[in-house]
């Protein structure tokens, strides 16, 4: 059995689902407490992931990241080698489809911390990113937790966006999903079964994580 | 420490038109007294900069904090007060002790913030969270995180009015001993005004009536 899949996987997934808490959490309490032009069209954007086919959004980010893109070629110059069909692509694939539930998870959490604990707090002179990291970001931390690991989940079981940016490459860029899909396709239903009831039973531990933590109050 | 308020703040159907001057001269404690809805708390929000007036502005110690002409707003934390809620609006994932050590400005912070504590009352509750304490003692705890920064002017909304008879009379006789800063006590309990204030702002509903002393409140109900 080869196990390259899982470990890329696992890799590709918790790098991607550190990039997605950190840009999802500082998208999700700009939003949830900024008011700036163009908060609109940030919120919009950031949510799209959740509604295009995963496929489209990989052709878009085939299209941004491509050899031809303008980010494609300042990427190639500075680390002297593409984007596209390498792990650092499955990366960015992974990663802009757990933001959106990243994003969107915390920012519910932050919008439900009690304002008047947080101005109670301004009046004790804790200055704005004291209030945020040490009463809003805490407060806020079950919704923000859950976020984190439904965006894990997405980013682990991402096919189409990972396929479109990095391709198929058994040993290099082959994740398990992609690697059931090539077990089904190669006949293979001994390793197709094992692969997706691995990836099953993580998904149901996500899932059991998940509650517990949207379900128990402060 | 001299306080002039002179805004207007309108928030949907309400407006509130809110004018005194409070000098050095008197003690410490002026309550702004009057029913429910006249705009008491509205005026403590605007003094410690939680709400912008809608024109007018405020001074706190003669300087200028907000001015809706010019658009000035000296953010909350740069306004040296100290508030006191009705609710008591700890911060519920710290301690009593963290919940007093940061608002201590400088210094030692756990040695004042026990500091504090221990002259609340509130020593032994240290290490408690503040949902296994009572009304009462969050409060105690409430005061010794306003007073911790050391405050030029502490706010105090109500903060008795959520307690039970027995508990409201010690801690009245606890605001009396341990208050010494300039103080606005927002209140609509006449013995409270009795018990604490040395001055009173008279409010109705959505205008103040400007300083009263404190005979003339007792003696006109």
């Amino acid at each position: 059995m080869d196990w390259f899949p899982l470990l890329l996987s696992l890799r590709v997934a918790g790098l991607a689902t550190v990039m997605a808490a950190v840009l999802g959490v500082a998208g999700a309490y700009l939003l949830a407490k900024g008011r700036f032009p163009g908060r609109g069209l940030l919120e919009a954007v950031a949510s799209l992931p959740i509604v295009l086919p995963p496929t489209v959004l990989g052709y878009y980010l085939l299209v941004t990241l491509g050899a031809r893109s303008p980010l494609g070629r300042a990427w190639e110059s500075i680390f002297g080698g593409p984007i596209v069909f390498t792990v650092t692509g499955a990366v960015i694939a992974a990663t802009v489809s757990a933001l959106p539930f990243c994003l969107r998870t915390a920012r519910a959490a932050i919008e439900q911390v009690d304002p008047r604990v947080e101005a109670a707090a301004r009046t004790m002179g804790l200055p704005e990113w004291r209030v945020a990291l040490q009463v809003t970001l805490p407060l806020a931390r079950r919704g923000v937790i859950a976020g984190i690991a439904l965006g894990f989940a997405r980013a682990l079981g991402d096919f189409g966006a990972t396929v479109m940016v990095a391709g198929n490459i058994p040993g290099r860029t082959q994740t398990m999903p992609v690697a059931v899909y090539d077990a089904v396709q190669a006949g293979d239903d001994a390793r197709a079964g094992i692969l997706a009831l691995v990836l099953a039973v993580v998904a149901v531990a996500v899932l059991l994580l998940v509650n517990r933590f949207s379900r128990v109050g402060v | 420490m001299s306080v002039e308020v002179d805004v207007t703040v309108t928030a949907g159907e309400f407006a509130l038109i809110a004018a005194f001057a409070l000098d050095d001269d008197q003690g410490p404690i002026t309550a702004l007294f009057g029913p429910s809805g006249s705009g008491k708390s509205l005026t403590l929000a605007l003094i410690a900069g939680l709400l912008r007036p809608a024109t007018g502005t405020v001074r706190v110690g003669g300087r200028l904090v907000a001015d809706a002409t010019t658009g000035l707003h000296v953010r909350t934390q740069d306004r040296r007060v100290g508030m006191v809620f009705q609710e008591a609006l700890l911060l519920p994932h710290r301690t009593a002790l963290q919940n007093v050590a940061l608002a201590v400005r400088d210094g030692d912070r756990a040695e004042r913030a026990r500091e504090e504590l221990e002259r609340v009352g509130a020593a032994t509750l240290a290490d408690q969270h503040p949902r296994t304490l009572s009304g009462g003692e969050r409060q105690r705890v409430a005061l010794a995180r306003a007073l911790a920064g050391d405050p030029q002017l502490l706010l105090l909304d109500e903060p008795l009015s959520a307690l039970d008879q027995p508990t409201r009379v010690a801690l009245r006789t606890l605001l009396k001993e341990r208050i010494t800063v300039p103080t606005l006590l927002v209140t609509h309990d006449l013995d409270e005004v009795a018990a604490l204030a040395d001055s009173v702002v008279h409010y109705e509903p959505g205008r103040t009536l400007g300083v009263v002393d404190r005979a003339t409140t007792l003696t006109t109900p």
